[in-house]
């Protein structure tokens, strides 16, 4: 009778941690991280005796883990950050090259439309072919070059902003990812010293989230030891190990320089990201902000061969040569500008065809030929088309890239929060029966009371 | 509104949230798209909206903006050969004048000085009037002084200071195409055979019939009255392929508008939204996006809580 007692009263203790479980899921059902936890029973077998076992008991809290569906999670995760840090980085690049064909300013950055520029910079040629001896169309010419030039600056300044902001964006995120690699040493230890694999849960709830950060940051792969802490690898290379932890930095390697992440206490080991934002900076960073940069400075450069070259066949209107004259100097988007000396004094423009004195005053068949080099497959206008096809294409796949990342991490993670998540609905229906034990056991106590008080009465 | 590929077996509360928050969010890029086309009545506002087809309305852009400078060399060549034209025709006028005075010098009046004077008083004065013909501006430019001095093609002694050729006009890709003449042509060189100069043949004719000698003064009704009808048809002429050209410059004018017409016509339909779709779109993606609000807020009210 008293063992019943005993039993009811190891009931009792077992329901009220179920449900303290219960408590605990779903205060934790929105936590980042949290896996939903399941309190083990077992009966207890008692010795000798009737036979009959002695209550229940709870063995530990186990979490409801899945090691295939985290390392996809965190995989797809990193993938999505990697895509995002690219998309957004282009998207931000392409808005410098408006799609419009007036030369006002058509975007929020107030860069005009370098190809409506040119336009009409070509178009002056035949203005000055017109009246060769007038100043006016000259100067107009003049500047048209000039805001010309001023629009490739302004677009390779604001690509090299771009650039500047991107190497900003990626140091802050290597110090942030070795702040989380720290982070995971010091869990390891914890979890290597915890006494019960359960009493653990809250700190792999935490090695968890923080493994998921570095993925998103990192594209970081984790494998969990027997003894539940992580072994951190990114792109190969462990950079934790229970508590060993081996920073990371961003290093320049390469002809030409490129932008790579390495071991920080063994400089020549390079981390390679594949994932990750940081993977998405790097690419950036190496592979296709250059890539606009050299394309711009193609058009610069073409637009200085193409005018300088058609002036050199010309003469001003003394008969100079025009190869003494040229529009343009300097180099690169960045370099490019007007020829001070032209500038001052348009007569220089070399537009005449001839260099007969007498007979180049009033020609204007250089220029005539200039303006009909609008067309040329080599020209600046051509290479112009070239870029905005270019970093079209790149952030059209980027976006159709990240489109398809979103849907697959969303997809990990509801496959993964399918598994370890809280579902309030399971976790309510749990709730009912463990109450309905609960409430049972706590009648079984009162029925035993209830008999051995009548057995007490009978007695006395 | 996005599909999810495929629906896990369990469904947890925040597997739901984050399922309908995409879904919403999906929806709002879709929107903004929209609003962006609606707004700015493009399809293409950045070259990733469509790589291939950004390029192409930059090329018709540029496209348009040459054809409309074909247009405006192909204006200004019209302006400028009508005005040689006519001018050439007032000049010719002024020739048949002078002749007809030539003509009417016989007989008596061959002999005599006071008719002669008169007549050489007519031929002076057409030769200056013809000196300031030949000099004729368009837009600050002499028109018939080829590519040299652009104040004017002749000194007032009837001298020649053009040089080089007609300048032309860029009328088309590659097509170039003349739009005046030089002095020359019309009124010959400077020497005995040209019209103007000093010993040119006004200039002689004047001076043949102011010498009071009857032989002189027949020359000059004679072998000057038929080198002036030679050099006048020879200006006639002129005026006529200057009319000619006049003529296929204007035709090039008309095709130059026509191609900045089917231009502008082909950007417009590369860039521009076609309104009516895009205002269906946005307006059948509001009505799904509110769909979609309304069974966020029906499935999150209901819980089994409800009912405990």
């Amino acid at each position: 009778m008293t063992q019943g007692l005993s039993i009811a009263s190891s009931s009792i203790a077992a329901e009220t941690a179920a449900i303290d479980t219960i408590a605990q899921n779903i205060a934790n059902a929105q936590t980042p991280g949290y896996v939903a936890e399941t309190p083990g029973l077992s009966a207890v077998p008692t010795p000798g005796g009737n036979g009959v076992g002695d209550g229940v008991e709870v063995t530990g809290i186990t979490q409801a883990t899945n090691a295939l569906l985290s390392a996809n999670n965190w995989q797809a995760q990193g993938a999505l950050a990697n895509v995002t840090a690219l998309q957004q980085t282009l998207r931000s690049a392409e808005t410098l090259f408006p799609v419009g064909t007036t030369s006002v300013a058509t975007s929020a950055t107030g860069v005009s439309s370098i190809s409506a520029e040119l336009s009409a910079f070509w178009n002056s040629w035949d203005a000055i072919s017109q009246n060769p001896s007038s100043s006016a169309p000259r100067i107009q010419t003049v500047d048209d070059a000039q805001s010309l030039v001023v629009s490739l600056h302004q677009v390779a300044s604001q690509l090299t902003q771009i650039t500047t902001n991107v190497k900003a964006q990626l140091s802050e995120q290597v110090t942030q990812v070795n702040t989380l690699l720290a982070k995971v040493g010091t869990l390891n230890e914890s979890i290597a010293k915890a006494v019960t694999p359960s009493g653990a849960n809250e700190l792999e709830d935490q090695l968890n989230q923080v493994i998921g950060t570095l993925a998103q940051l990192a594209g970081v792969s984790a494998r969990m030891q027997p003894d539940g802490t992580a072994t951190i690898s990114i792109g190969g290379v462990t950079v934790v190990q229970e508590t060993t932890v081996m920073p990371v930095k961003l290093a320049s390697a390469g002809t030409p320089p490129s932008t790579v992440l390495e071991l920080a206490t063994s400089p020549s080991v390079e981390v390679p990201a594949t994932n990750g934002s940081v993977a998405g900076l790097l690419a950036s960073l190496n592979r296709y902000l250059p890539k606009y940069h050299a394309e711009l400075d193609a058009v610069a450069t073409a637009l200085k061969t193409t005018v300088n070259a058609q002036l050199a066949k010309g003469y001003t209107a003394t008969g100079a040569s025009g190869a003494t004259y040229p529009l343009l100097v300097g180099t690169g988007a960045l370099g490019l500008t007007v020829n001070t000396a032209v500038a001052q004094n348009p007569a220089l423009i070399a537009a005449s065809g001839t260099s007969t004195p007498a007979a180049a005053v009033n020609d204007g068949a250089n220029a005539q030929a200039m303006a009909e080099l609008s067309t040329s497959p080599t020209g600046p206008s051509s290479r112009y088309r070239t870029l905005v096809q270019d970093l079209g294409t790149d952030a059209q796949t980027a976006n159709d890239q990240l489109g398809a990342a979103t849907a697959v991490a969303s997809q990990a993670q509801a496959a993964l929060q399918a598994v370890t998540g809280v579902d309030v609905t399971e976790q309510m229906t749990q709730l009912l029966t463990d109450q309905q034990n609960f409430e049972a056991s706590s009648k079984l106590v009162s029925i035993m009371s209830a008999t051995i008080q009548s057995l007490e009465q009978a007695i006395a | 509104m996005n599909v999810s590929a495929t629906t896990p077996i369990v469904v947890t509360p925040s597997v739901l949230a984050g399922t309908i928050e995409r879904d919403l969010r999906s929806d709002q890029a879709q929107i903004a798209t929209y609003q962006t086309q609606v707004s700015t009545g493009r399809s293409i506002n950045l070259p990733s909206d469509g790589p291939a087809q950004a390029a192409d309305i930059l090329k018709l852009g540029a496209a348009v903006a040459r054809a409309r400078q074909y247009a405006a060399n192909a204006a200004d060549g019209v302006s400028r050969l009508s005005l040689a034209n006519s001018t050439v025709t007032s000049a010719v006028g002024v020739l048949q004048q002078v002749a007809s005075s030539l003509v009417g010098l016989s007989g008596e009046q061959l002999t005599g000085t006071t008719a002669p004077a008169s007549v050489s008083t007519v031929v002076q004065s057409a030769r200056t009037q013809l000196i300031d013909l030949a000099n004729t501006l368009y837009a600050g430019q002499a028109i018939f002084s080829g590519t040299g001095t652009p104040d004017r093609a002749y000194t007032p002694t009837g001298t020649y200071v053009g040089a080089g050729t007609a300048p032309t006009r860029t009328v088309a890709p590659g097509t170039q195409v003349a739009v005046s003449v030089t002095g020359p042509t019309i009124f010959g060189p400077t020497g005995p055979t040209g019209l103007l100069g000093k010993t040119g043949i006004l200039a002689t004719i004047a001076a043949e019939l102011t010498s009071g000698t009857a032989a002189k003064i027949t020359k000059a009704a004679t072998t000057g009255l038929s080198a002036l009808q030679a050099a006048m048809s020879k200006a006639e002429a002129e005026a006529g392929k200057l009319g000619a050209d006049q003529q296929a410059i204007q035709g090039f004018s008309e095709q130059a508008s026509a191609t900045v017409t089917s231009f502008e016509q082909e950007l417009a339909s590369a860039q521009n939204v076609t309104m009516a779709q895009a205002i269906t779109n946005l307006q059948s993606l509001q009505t799904s996006y509110q769909a979609a609000l309304y069974i966020t807020s029906k499935l999150n009210a209901d819980s089994l809580l409800t009912y405990l």
